[in-house]
């Protein structure tokens, strides 16, 4: 496959490995034979998408349909964005070459509001129209899924039909209706109303929203028998599903460059922050001994060097030990890197941050979140000063010197005596390495302190939350900066202006459309990069068309006010969230799922293994 | 313990492989080739490999080059075969041996095929290169250098075909003395007014020593 304009603009490209395709195990088929062409479109450069489970699951999950073909297609870096327009070739799939016009379906997958102007873009680099009222016959369906499907609403304008949950399963179901479709010739609103059926799946066309005159939504109809409520899709058993074995080798390095082990989702800890925490609900586990099988399965059909273990509170899985002593076997005997994310300071494991080091060095990483235990309880992460203290004095005397400490600024109920608290807990870990005799401790202490600031989202108890201007996420910034002096403390912050924007969409409603058509329009997209976010051009887009930013998210909502999401049903009750959020105004804490279940609604909504007695 | 050599190409799929990836690209193919490659001793193992010269990015080539070792002693066949199941697209191993001469650092020169679609006849590109000084420009690390590449062109000719030239030349390779082809083509662009190229591809077919000797026969 070859096409010759764009063999000839890639050697004026910057990495042009990213746009050629080819990579082992990627999938070729003969479109002539395929009734369903399909491609995965991750709205961020390769690097970054190709580093993505969700894209190696789905990948292989609608390939090993033998009637669809699924290719990729990433956002174009702006030379390349350039060079496309100026010779007038429209963006293509990496397999094929064929431009995205020529496909039956596009998928998006939303992992990051700021990345919703990429949206546009690949769909304008390939003369796709941009809304779904444009679209008409011979256009290509433009769907989306993904952790922020959870409020489509904000991508109501652009996206024909959501999924919302899990794809594994519904995914192959939107084939299937596809295909019928296509066979019986039907007008193009036809598979939107057949999509209606199916459960998981939202369709914006069939539904209208009223406002009442303060902003807020008065009510929203749903039209020609289109569910009012849209359940999330769930994998019961996450044995019985695709883990992705023949996963794609880059030619060219990208972000997380290794073989990934998905070992269970959702999570029994309830952080209030913490969207994940309640989205994927319940917790499932996938047997050590398959993840065992996988995992060894996986690293000799890739070559690759490296694993990691892929899931929320990683520690919390009920078989650690025994896959990481299994998988430990396997990989020191084949010279292979076995890296473990996020570590709990509770229930830290020193042999198994050990194990994780065996074969190469890196640094100790803590998210201890807020830094008071008032707050911390306020948020419901059940970490105690001590365990942080006591964890890192083991560090440094079992031979690490960095630790990184993860914090959020702006988090509801947050004072300043909360955010100076932050440095407490920096320069008392600190002390932990100086309590260390010193022929006991490495040299070359360093402590990184990061803060993000803190963005409200549906469906967790702060989804009511007024969220922090910039001027005070600024403010609080600034009075850390001041505070943190030692020459052993690193203190890194994010920029807050982008926090502002990401606040917006995750609670915004249809209104946003137009602002981010216009934003689009005005030149913003790569909103996620540094280099190019355009923070002026979003708040003139705001402007021009009458909204105000404030609205969505420096605005305290009420219980009973009506909010965009309402109609997505992911399980957790809004009544559960309620009470978390009271609890967090009294600053009492709520027990992890193990010890006690706290009644979230997953038991009512499909099931829950987890052993906690039940309120 | 065995030592290999082996000679592959970089085909249309791999040729935007930088040479970096291209190491990569080698680490994951000898450990799914399930061949007893060695690895260095130490805290960080990683398996010995070299390769003679690294290709620009966009250059395709039958002329590469590259060693590594083995625990155990395997037929050349065996080797050819194991990696060439084990290799992504783009990438073909065509020989092997265990005969380590000459030496990777005795390289010389490096013949190329380059296949031009461009404004000018054939004529006026060989003025250019029969000239006894070839000034172009160079981006080092201090900034943009003139240099003179003629006494790194060690041979040339041109051919007219049907709708291309096709340039054959045999220019210094190594890590002393290097050309790139893609600077001999900026010559073109500097000295001849009006010069358009609308399509170039580029063809490494070996790599030489002084003594015009390939590095695998």
């Amino acid at each position: 496959m070859k096409n010759l304009s764009i063999e000839k603009i890639l050697c004026n490209v910057e990495k042009p490995a990213r746009y050629t395709g080819n990579e082992l195990h990627s999938v070729k088929k003969d479109k002539n034979t395929t009734d369903v062409r399909f491609c995965f479109c991750f709205p961020d450069t390769y690097e970054i998408g190709m580093s993505h489970l969700g894209l190696r699951v789905l990948y292989q999950v609608l390939n090993d349909l033998d009637y669809v073909w699924c290719e990729r297609s990433f956002m174009p870096w702006v030379d390349m964005e350039a060079i496309l327009k100026e010779r007038n070739i429209p963006l293509f799939a990496l397999e094929s070459q064929d431009s995205l016009a020529c496909f039956d379906i596009l998928g998006f997958t939303l992992q990051y509001e700021m990345s919703y102007t990429n949206i546009l873009a690949m769909l304008d680099m390939a003369k796709v129209p941009l809304t779904r009222e444009a679209r008409g016959d011979g256009d290509p369906f433009v769907c989306a899924g993904g952790p922020c499907a959870v409020n489509p609403e904000p991508l109501a304008d652009f996206i024909d039909f959501f999924m919302v949950g899990e794809g594994e399963e519904v995914i192959c179901e939107v084939m299937a209706a596809y295909r019928d479709w296509k066979k019986a010739a039907l007008p193009r609103i036809e598979y939107l109303r057949a999509l209606t059926k199916i459960e998981g799946v939202y369709v914006p066309a069939f539904y209208e929203v009223e406002y009442n005159e303060d902003n807020t939504i008065k009510r929203r109809i749903a039209k020609d028998g289109a569910p009012e409520i849209v359940r999330k899709r769930l994998i019961a058993d996450l044995d019985k599903v695709v883990h992705p074995e023949k996963i794609m080798v880059p030619y060219t390095e990208i972000v997380h460059d290794r073989v990934a082990l998905e070992i269970f989702r959702g999570c029994i800890r309830g952080c209030r922050f913490c969207q994940a925490g309640f989205i994927y609900r319940p917790v499932r586990e996938r047997s050590a001994d398959h993840l065992v099988d996988i995992a060894k399965h996986s690293l000799s059909c890739t070559g690759y060097d490296e694993i990691s273990l892929a899931s929320l509170s990683t520690s919390d899985y009920k078989e650690l030990k025994e896959l990481t002593d299994k998988l430990m076997d396997y990989t020191q005997k084949n010279k292979i890197n076995f890296s473990l994310p996020s570590l709990r300071v509770d229930n830290f494991d020193l042999e198994l941050a050990k194990k994780a080091q065996a074969v190469r060095k890196s640094g100790l990483t803590f998210a201890p979140e807020a830094g008071t235990q008032r707050l911390r309880d306020v948020i419901n992460k059940n970490v105690q000063e001590e365990d942080l203290l006591n964890t890192s004095y083991l560090a440094f005397s079992n031979g690490w010197s960095t630790i990184k400490l993860y914090f959020m600024i702006g988090l509801p109920y947050e004072t300043n005596e909360d955010v100076l608290g932050i440095k407490d807990l920096a320069y008392k870990t600190q002390d932990q390495y100086y309590k260390v005799p010193p022929e006991k401790r490495p040299r070359g202490l360093r402590i990184t302190v990061s803060t993000s600031s803190f963005v409200p989202k549906p469906f967790t108890p702060f989804m009511w939350a007024r969220q922090d201007t910039m001027e005070e996420l600024t403010e609080k910034q600034e009075l850390l900066r001041n505070e943190m002096r030692s020459k052993k403390i690193v203190y890194n912050w994010h920029d807050s202006n982008l926090s502002i924007l990401e606040g917006v969409f995750a609670r915004g409603d249809r209104r946003l459309g137009k602002v981010l058509l216009s934003a689009y329009q005005k030149g913003c997209r790569l909103d996620g990069w540094h280099e190019h976010f355009k923070y002026d051009k979003w708040m003139e887009a705001f402007e021009e068309n009458g909204v105000d930013y404030t609205f969505y998210n420096h605005r305290q909502r009420s219980y009973d006010e009506n909010l965009p999401w309402d109609f997505i049903d992911v399980g957790v009750t809004k009544e559960f969230l309620k009470k978390e959020n009271e609890k967090a105004k009294q600053a009492a804490v709520t027990p992890n799922c193990r010890e006690k279940c706290s009644g979230c609604g997953m038991t009512k909504f499909a099931f829950c293994d987890e052993g906690g007695k039940k309120q | 313990m065995m030592n290999v050599r082996i000679q592959f190409s970089k085909g249309y799929e791999a040729k935007y492989v930088s040479h970096l990836d291209l190491m990569r690209t080698f680490n994951r193919m000898l450990m799914r080739s399930g061949l007893p490659v060695s690895y260095t001793q130490g805290f960080n193992p990683h398996i010995i490999l070299t390769f003679a010269q690294p290709l620009s990015v966009g250059v395709t080539s039958d002329g590469e080059y590259a060693e590594f070792q083995m625990e155990e002693q395997c037929t050349f066949d065996e080797i050819k075969d194991k990696l060439n199941a084990a290799a992504p697209e783009g990438i073909e191993i065509l020989k092997v041996t265990d005969e380590l001469a000459p030496k990777f650092k005795e390289l010389y020169a490096a013949a190329y095929e380059v296949t031009l679609q461009c404004n000018q006849p054939k004529e006026a590109l060989l003025n250019v290169l029969n000239r006894e000084v070839i000034p172009v420009e160079k981006k080092t690390k201090k900034g943009l250098k003139e240099i003179n590449i003629k006494p790194l062109l060690f041979d040339f000719s041109i051919e007219e075909e049907a709708e291309s030239l096709m340039l054959r030349l045999k220019l210094a390779s190594g890590s002393e003395r290097n050309l790139n082809p893609d600077l001999l083509l900026k010559a073109f662009e500097k000295e001849i007014p009006g010069f358009r190229m609308d399509y170039k591809s580029v063809h490494r077919i070996k790599l030489l020593t002084k003594e015009n000797e390939e590095l695998m026969k």
